[in-house]
Parts: C-alpha cells; sequence; structure tokens
C-alpha cells in the first residue's frame, strides 16, 4: 500500500456511508408516499455494496499465492436496488388512492417502509462513518509518528 | 572497487547512482539502468515529489473553493481528506528538506 494507501480506502467507505445515509433520508421522506410516477405507493431503496479488488481478480479455488492480488482497495456502491417487498395496508376509505373495487376495497397501500428500521439503518451508516473516520485519524497518527523517528 | 570520487559531484547536483537493476528508480519501480546511461540527480527527483506536493496543495484549494461557491458539488469529507493529504505530503517534504539540512550541517561544522 502506497502512503495514502489505507486513507484511499476509508475514503471510499466515507463516501459509501454517506450515499447510504442519502438513501436512508429518501425513505423516511416517502415514508407515506403513496402515489408515485411509476403508480402505486412507494417502494423503498437499499444500498448495495460491493469491494474493490484490483484487477485481473482471479476466481479459483486453486489459486497459487503468486497469483493472489493482495487486499482490497475499498468499497463502492454496486446499485440502489428497489425493495420490492408488498406494501402496508391501511384502512382509509376517503383516501383519494384508496382501492375502488375488489376484496381490498377501502384500503390504501402504503409503502413498505419501517421508520424504525429505517432510524437502526441509519444510526449504524452514521457509526460506520464515524470508524472509517477514526481509522483515517489513526493512519494520520501513524504517519507523524513515523515522521519522529530518529529526531 | 568504483567508488564515487569527489569529481563526479558537479555544482550544485549529486548523482543519485542506481547500480542494481533490482533496486527502485524514481518512479518506485524496479526497471532496468537507465538507457542513456544518466542517473537520474538529486535535483530531477526533489522537483519531481515537490511538482507532487504542490498538486496536492492545488487539488485541497480547488476542493476548498468549490465547496465555498458550489457546496452541492463536493462532499465535505473529500474536503478534509484532500486538506489533510496536502498537509501530510508538505509535512513530509519539509521532515526530508530538514534531515537534509541537518546532514549538511553536521558535515561542514565537523572539526
Amino acid at each position: 500500500m502506497s502512503l495514502f494507501g489505507g486513507i484511499a480506502t476509508s475514503s471510499s467507505g466515507l463516501s459509501a456511508q454517506q450515499l447510504r445515509l442519502d438513501v436512508i433520508s429518501n425513505n423516511l421522506a416517502n415514508a407515506s408516499t403513496t402515489r408515485t410516477a411509476d403508480g402505486g405507493p412507494f417502494q423503498r431503496s437499499r444500498v448495495i455494496f460491493r469491494p474493490i479488488v484490483s484487477q485481473p481478480y482471479w476466481r479459483s479455488p486453486f489459486l497459487p499465492e503468486s497469483l493472489d492480488n493482495g487486499m482490497g482497495k475499498g468499497v463502492r456502491v454496486n446499485k440502489v436496488e428497489k425493495d420490492t417487498s408488498p406494501a402496508r395496508l391501511v384502512y382509509d376509505p376517503t383516501h383519494p388512492d384508496a382501492i375502488k373495487v375488489g376484496p381490498k376495497q377501502g384500503y390504501v397501500e402504503m409503502p413498505n417502509v419501517n421508520v424504525v428500521n429505517e432510524m437502526v439503518d441509519m444510526i449504524d451508516a452514521s457509526r460506520a462513518y464515524e470508524a472509517n473516520v477514526t481509522l483515517i485519524n489513526g493512519a494520520k497518527a501513524m504517519f507523524s509518528k513515523a515522521l519522529e523517528i530518529g529526531r | 572497487m568504483d567508488l564515487l570520487s569527489s569529481l563526479s559531484a558537479q555544482g550544485g547536483q549529486i548523482e543519485q547512482l542506481r547500480s542494481d537493476p533490482r533496486h527502485f528508480d524514481v518512479t518506485g519501480k524496479m526497471g532496468p539502468l537507465a538507457a542513456d546511461g544518466k542517473p537520474v540527480t538529486f535535483q530531477d527527483a526533489m522537483m519531481t515529489e515537490m511538482e507532487g506536493i504542490n498538486g496536492d496543495q492545488i487539488k485541497a484549494t480547488d476542493l476548498y473553493q468549490r465547496m465555498i461557491t458550489d457546496p452541492n458539488s463536493v462532499d465535505a469529507h473529500d474536503v478534509t481528506l484532500a486538506g489533510a493529504q496536502a498537509q501530510m505530503s508538505l509535512n513530509l517534504a519539509k521532515n526530508v528538506i530538514e534531515r537534509g539540512l541537518q546532514a549538511y550541517r553536521d558535515i561542514i561544522n565537523m572539526r
């Protein structure tokens, strides 16, 4: 790893957690959105992460030691995926988006966002961000200690 | 034995001789010795590093300016990280130069 390698790795973690927090705030902001451009209620999104690995990356259980491309280089966001789990039904016949006909008549399809789960995810994201900041500060402290060698 | 003579030090330039191809060169890579047979001078190595440090400073300044003029275009942590990185690389350069000067002073104070 280069001089700033560890810092670059932690920096990718910071950006990823930042994006995760943005997605969580979008979910929370739309926690009661019943009407979307796609039709139907809002569906919560979640962020899928992938590690950044050095290329070429060999996938084999019988890999010789010399071909192993060492430790990873951080994390990146693979995609922001929609959670397609069924909508929450709330009985409210006066709501303009209430289902008009059928066995579910009078029910409103509410987003599948669970506010409590989103809050827990938010705590997770901000703690992970803090962990990455702590790592960067640790790397900085190690660097400045290294400069003191032989003084 | 092929020792460096005092005649090989000319002007302000001290030649950094890389005599073994397995040693790293200025770019941090192993490779054959310089094709033209001309070793990299200390000045060249120093100036290359200085340009890198200057690049870090410029990047940090640029990000700070963007933070002020267009806050939505940058992440806060990218700005502070660029600042920290510029500070770290400048500190390293400062230390290297200080050590070099100290060695020089130690030599001229020898008596």
